[in-house]
């Protein structure tokens, strides 16, 4: 049950936080609607990889690490997100499930928005949809920047 | 242009590759003081010499230099003990625009090695740095253990410096962030009016544009460029980029005189 003051503080989040922040009121009241509190103990899974993606987080509070796992070997991580960045965008593409594990490395708190809400929010509203999409196109593109430049290791020995 | 004899004093090991030395004179004649950001040449005898930008001073002219193994020369100076002699002429090249940061927020963006010339200016922002105005260091490494004067990022903390670090790859221990400097540069903590910046070329390439993005102005930001400099004084042209020789004009420049040159593959 989402008492009132939760929600004003669900919409007071959205409205500071990076991702949706300079949304139209409505919009972030619809979105405030679709979403809830989360938090994790440092070591707890955020998301596991190949689970339906239902959520998608937008962080508050804490670092939280982007690896992947395999048999046989240490996990790799790969990035590690923190407050003002988001978790998860397998939500946005079929067939919606994650690519990736997630662990919280502090204890870590997000604002998390119903991921088949959200689809069905962004399908009726479009102009709410071209904003989260937008908004999304912008993570995905920056996380896309840093693996390529990841890639070239520049401060790798010289080639 | 003779280089003057200089006395290794110290000697500290920093990763597997790289070595801080300390060098005072040797005799009565010393090289000047360097300003930060600029470098000296440095000779080591029967070997070669090659520029090293300077990474430290201290009292009796007593100058540092943090140097990474990767070809014959530099191998010898990573290989020299204490009490041995090199030789260093200079101070050479330009310096970063310390004054610039006056009264303005400054972001200092350090990749690898590359927060070596950026020691000293980091040092003298710190000092100099005024309420409200902030002093953002953002270093870059390959892996954690491969960060330069890691014990010194709290000193600068404690005299009101925002350091964050960064690296392409880390385990569940490190208490840094994981992926590239030019990612943490959109981070609203992190904005500023002037930015100096060192590292690989790339990396400073591609930290300049996200700068830029941020609508910092491009003769705000300074990068430190380094060419075959050789004699230093602007004879020889082996630094040449376009119209620039960077042992003359840098090695720090600020980007809007380089940009159009950075383009150019192969320069």
């Amino acid at each position: 049950m989402t008492t009132d003051a939760t929600r004003d503080r669900i919409e007071q989040a959205l409205a500071t936080h990076p991702f949706s922040a300079g949304l139209a009121e409505a919009h972030l009241r619809r979105l405030a609607s679709i979403a809830h509190e989360e938090s994790y103990p440092a070591g707890a899974w955020i998301l596991r990889s190949d689970a339906p993606a239902d959520r998608f987080h937008l962080v508050t509070a804490g670092r939280a690490a982007v690896e992947v796992l395999a048999a046989g070997r240490e996990p790799t991580l790969i990035a590690t997100v923190h407050p003002g960045q988001v978790i998860g965008w397998s939500w946005a593409t079929p067939p919606y499930r994650v690519h990736f594990d997630v662990v919280a490395l502090d204890p870590v708190a997000t604002v998390a928005v119903d991921a088949t809400e959200l689809r069905a929010a962004c399908d009726d509203d479009h102009e709410l949809g071209f904003h989260v999409m937008r908004r999304l196109a912008a993570v995905l593109a920056a996380r896309l920047e840093s693996t390529r430049h990841q890639l070239v290791d520049v401060y790798g020995p010289a080639r | 242009m003779a280089p003057v004899p200089y006395r290794v004093v110290t000697r500290v090991v920093d990763g597997s590759d790289v070595v801080t030395i300390g060098l005072v004179p040797a005799g009565a004649d010393a090289v000047g003081v360097p300003a930060p950001g600029q470098f000296l040449m440095v000779w080591v005898n029967g070997v070669g010499e090659i520029p090293i930008s300077v990474s430290g001073i201290g009292a009796d002219g007593l100058v540092e230099l943090t140097v990474r193994r990767v070809g014959m020369t530099s191998e010898a100076i990573v290989g020299s003990e204490v009490g041995d002699v090199l030789g260093a002429r200079g101070p050479y090249g330009t310096a970063w625009p310390i004054e610039e940061a006056d009264g303005r927020d400054i972001v200092v963006v350090a990749g690898g090695l590359g927060v070596a010339p950026l020691r000293l200016a980091i040092e003298a922002l710190v000092a100099r740095r005024r309420d409200p105005h902030r002093v953002h260091v953002v270093i870059g490494a390959r892996r954690p253990d491969q960060l330069l004067y890691a014990d010194t990022y709290e000193r600068w903390r404690a005299a009101g410096a925002q350091v964050v670090t960064t690296v392409d790859a880390a385990d569940r221990d490190w208490t840094g962030a994981v992926g590239t400097a030019t990612e943490l540069l959109g981070r609203h903590d992190l904005r500023g009016d002037v930015a100096f910046v060192c590292g690989p070329e790339l990396m400073m390439v591609w930290t300049a544009r996200a700068l830029l993005r941020t609508g910092m102005a491009a003769d705000r930001i300074h990068v430190s460029l380094e060419r075959n400099m050789h004699c230093g004084i602007a004879h020889c042209g082996r630094c040449q980029l376009g119209p620039l020789l960077l042992c003359r004009d840098g090695a720090v420049v600020s980007w809007d005189r380089v940009a159009p040159l950075m383009a150019v593959p192969g320069r």
